[in-house]
């Protein structure tokens, strides 16, 4: 195969490429799948307390899947990362608060006993809580009005009231089998429980001990119903209850009573999870980000483009086609079916970066060359010589930038990954189309005489003495 | 033209570079740095209103939720950003219904870091810093040869504390965007050095007649219209970006024009006369010089 078919060949294989990318593209802007911090969604990095196990992490993160689903959200984004954290995205959430509180919900039921003698002294205030002894504890229950509603005070604080229970639990959630949202008599939201057989059974023991206990001292015993250290519901028990089925009712608020029903039903998470990076974007930030990041790189583009044309005249317009081809092709990738990239604020800064590892590329091979004609060589053989020897340089140059590109993506959180990316995307196509397309449209353009004219391409008239020793 | 004789004005460059890099370690050690919650926790609310209003009226609405310490900024035509310490979702949510109930919330953004994530991110970025530094010294060793890799690393650490530098004397706040930005620029104001160090590598052959030093000025003069054509080509869609982008494309953008001068500026005035000092002191070089024409390289460079 002659050069001039190789050069053919690789036109060719340009064009098609091209084609490609336009078929990839179209319709544009519409297929290129946003980050949340272009769209607008809710992020969530969540962290397991303490020492956790690969196994526990693997139970955690099902269960958060399942709440998420039940959060009707399409296509939630949960991934681990790291070894204890897991990262949730979601796009386009409504009450971030609500989902907040699924998410990351505990969802620890248990049911303890209540102590009404020490919750009575420290009410009165003849108890302080420091005199408490080691197996009680203190825990809350908030206070709702006839509605349902939580009663809050002047500074929006919710109105909450101490109660001494047990530490030691009388049984756990474990012995849940199911749970759904009922109505009682009055048309009320309630929670219904489902026992297991074990849990049933327990559930028998553990009444007809209340019931027992409150008939010696005469005092109606109490069951509180705790869900994550928080009280929920705190019934009566007056006798022994042999059934598979118990409820939480008291003024809850439907959706509240749904909350519940919902983490139940996923089950309670193995780990505790915090909250340790929360990222909530709205929709219009998220699109005002899109056009100013969109509209800077425009603008770059152009000015580098006007740049190139002045300066290197014919070899810049030869630049500036390979810069569109460039562009034509990186969108494509950020596009493409098979492989997902998601485009990010601080991938937009990426991109618009490599816009300059593109051209620089060209002005590498395009000062070769005009040295190489000042030297006194022909253009085409100067064209050739450039190419060679710009060629080692850009690859040495984009290595170390992959490189570096390449650590921050394997290293660096999340929000920064993107930026690696599409960088790296880049720069890769950037070696393509800046040194091997350009290469063969002018080893192409060389055999018109037209192009053996060194003003077209900037380049004032090789100096009799040369330059070079 | 003029020509500036690069390696015999080194003491200059040096002092110019220390000079710079040792105002920048003053304002670090008696300012430090302005980081931002990436680092630090906290939360960090980016909001616009039904109607215009003023910052006095948002941090009033904030203090009203009882967060009279709130720092709040305007961004943008629209926008305000009220920085806090680090709030529960409930909380969050009750200082936007206060200014929701005094002002009229159009639409809002939150962000909020927890203490342990800041640590992480801090240790993710040290670990990408060192690990990229080490590959590149390899690699840079591998092409070339150590004292290239060497000289390169200089210049490296001389760009990172003129960053580090501008920030701390700028007060500009350091967010997570920027110190990816300052990582990659790094390496970017590597491929700078590189290309002058390709052609220093190529004309090394030349430096056994004219001295080391001398070979080094002519190389860089040959690339010099590439450096300075090619900073100016990434600068313009950076400075485009500084200029027309949101918060955190600026942040990347300072970042970045920072790191671009500053790795323009090492590549010729630091990486390669800490070079030329180091290869001079090789016996082969080091006879040549010795031997040079009568009043030494500098001279020799004039009267080209």
């Amino acid at each position: 195969m002659t050069d001039k078919q190789k050069n053919v060949l690789i036109l060719v294989v340009m064009l098609i490429l091209v084609a490609v990318s336009i078929v990839i593209i179209y319709p544009p802007g519409e297929k290129t799948k946003l980050g949340l911090d272009l769209q607008g969604g809710l992020e969530v990095i969540l962290e397991a307390q303490g020492d956790v196990s690969g196994d526990k992490m693997d139970q955690a993160e099902m269960v958060v899947r399942n709440r998420v689903d039940k959060l009707g959200v399409s296509e939630p984004a949960i991934n681990r990362q790291g070894t204890n954290q897991i990262s949730v995205g979601l796009a386009g959430v409504k009450n971030v608060e609500e989902a907040m509180t699924l998410i990351g919900k505990t969802a620890l039921l248990e049911f303890k006993k209540v102590d009404p003698d020490m919750t009575q002294q420290l009410v009165t205030g003849t108890m302080t809580p420091d005199k408490l002894p080691a197996n009680k504890q203190i825990l809350t229950q908030t206070q709702r009005d006839e509605k349902g509603e939580t009663v809050r005070d002047e500074n929006g604080q919710p109105v909450t009231t101490p109660v001494v229970v047990d530490r030691e639990p009388l049984m756990t959630g474990d012995a849940l089998d199911s749970a759904s949202v009922g109505y009682d008599q009055f048309n009320k939201p309630k929670v219904d429980m489902t026992f297991t057989a074990e849990g049933q059974k327990k559930f028998a023991e553990v009444t007809e001990k209340l019931a027992t206990a409150g008939a010696i001292t005469g005092k109606v015993s109490q069951m509180a119903i705790v869900l994550d250290d928080e009280i929920v519901s705190a019934p009566t028990v007056k006798d022994k209850i042999n059934s598979d089925k118990a409820e939480i009712t008291g003024n809850i608020p439907l959706k509240e009573v749904q909350n519940v029903v919902l983490v139940l039903q996923t089950g309670a998470l193995p780990v505790e999870l915090t909250t340790v990076d929360k990222n909530e974007i709205s929709a219009t930030l998220g699109k005002d980000s899109l056009n100013q990041g969109l509209f800077a790189g425009m603008i770059g583009l152009a000015l580098v483009m006007i740049f190139l044309l002045v300066y290197y005249r014919l070899l810049g317009v030869v630049a500036d086609l390979a810069l569109i081809i460039y562009g034509l092709l990186f969108y494509a990738a950020l596009t493409n079916p098979w492989l997902t990239v998601t485009l990010t604020l601080p991938g937009i800064a990426g991109m618009i970066l490599t816009v300059g590892v593109a051209a620089d590329a060209n002005v590498v091979i395009f000062e070769r060359i005009k040295e190489e004609i000042s030297a006194g060589k022909t253009i085409r053989s100067a064209v050739n010589s450039g190419y060679t020897k710009g060629f080692k340089t850009i690859l040495d140059a984009n290595t170390v930038t992959v490189i570096t590109a390449l650590v921050i993506f394997m290293v660096a959180t999340a929000g920064v990954k993107g930026f690696a990316l599409t960088l790296m995307i880049g720069v890769v196509i950037s070696m393509f189309t800046a040194v091997v397309a350009t290469r063969a449209m002018l080893a192409l353009l060389a055999d018109f005489r037209f192009f053996n004219n060194p003003t077209l391409m900037g380049i004032k008239p090789p100096k009799k003495e040369g330059v070079k020793e | 033209m003029m020509r500036i004789d690069f390696m015999g004005k080194k003491k200059i460059w040096f002092a110019i570079s220390g000079a710079i890099v040792l105002v920048g370690m003053l304002s670090l050690a008696t300012r430090g740095l302005n980081l931002s919650i990436d680092f630090n926790s906290g939360s960090r609310l980016v909001i616009s209103f039904n109607r215009d209003t003023t910052v006095d009226e948002v941090r009033d609405a904030a203090g009203k939720a009882g967060h009279s310490d709130a720092v709040v900024q305007t961004i943008g035509e629209s926008r305000y950003q009220v920085t806090l310490p680090a709030l529960s979702t409930e909380e969050e949510t009750a200082v936007v219904s206060a200014m929701d109930g005094s002002i009229g919330v159009n639409e809002k953004s939150w962000k909020s870091v927890g203490p342990t994530f800041g640590r992480q991110v801090v240790n993710s970025m040290l670990k990408a810093i060192i690990i990229s530094w080490l590959i590149i010294i390899f690699y840079v060793s591998l092409r070339f040869e150590y004292k290239y890799a060497m000289a390169t690393i200089a210049a490296l650490v001389h760009d990172l504390a003129i960053t580090v530098g501008v920030y701390s004397i700028t007060g500009r706040e350091v967010t997570t965007a920027t110190v990816a930005a300052v990582l990659t620029i790094l390496g970017y104001s590597l491929y700078d050095t590189i290309i002058v160090f390709d052609r220093v590598r190529e004309n090394a052959p030349l430096a056994r007649r004219g001295g080391y030093a001398e070979m080094v000025n002519e190389s860089i003069w040959e690339v010099m219209a590439r450096s300075i054509i090619t900073t100016l080509l990434t600068l313009m869609p950076v400075i485009c970006l500084l200029l027309f982008g949101g918060q955190t494309l600026k942040d990347f953008a300072f970042a970045l024009l920072v790191g671009i001068l500053s790795g323009a500026y090492s590549s010729i005035f630091v990486a390669a006369p800490l070079l030329t000092l180091w290869k001079e002191r090789e016996t082969r070089f080091r006879q040549v010089t010795k031997g040079g024409k009568g009043g030494g390289k500098t001279e020799a460079v004039k009267a080209r």
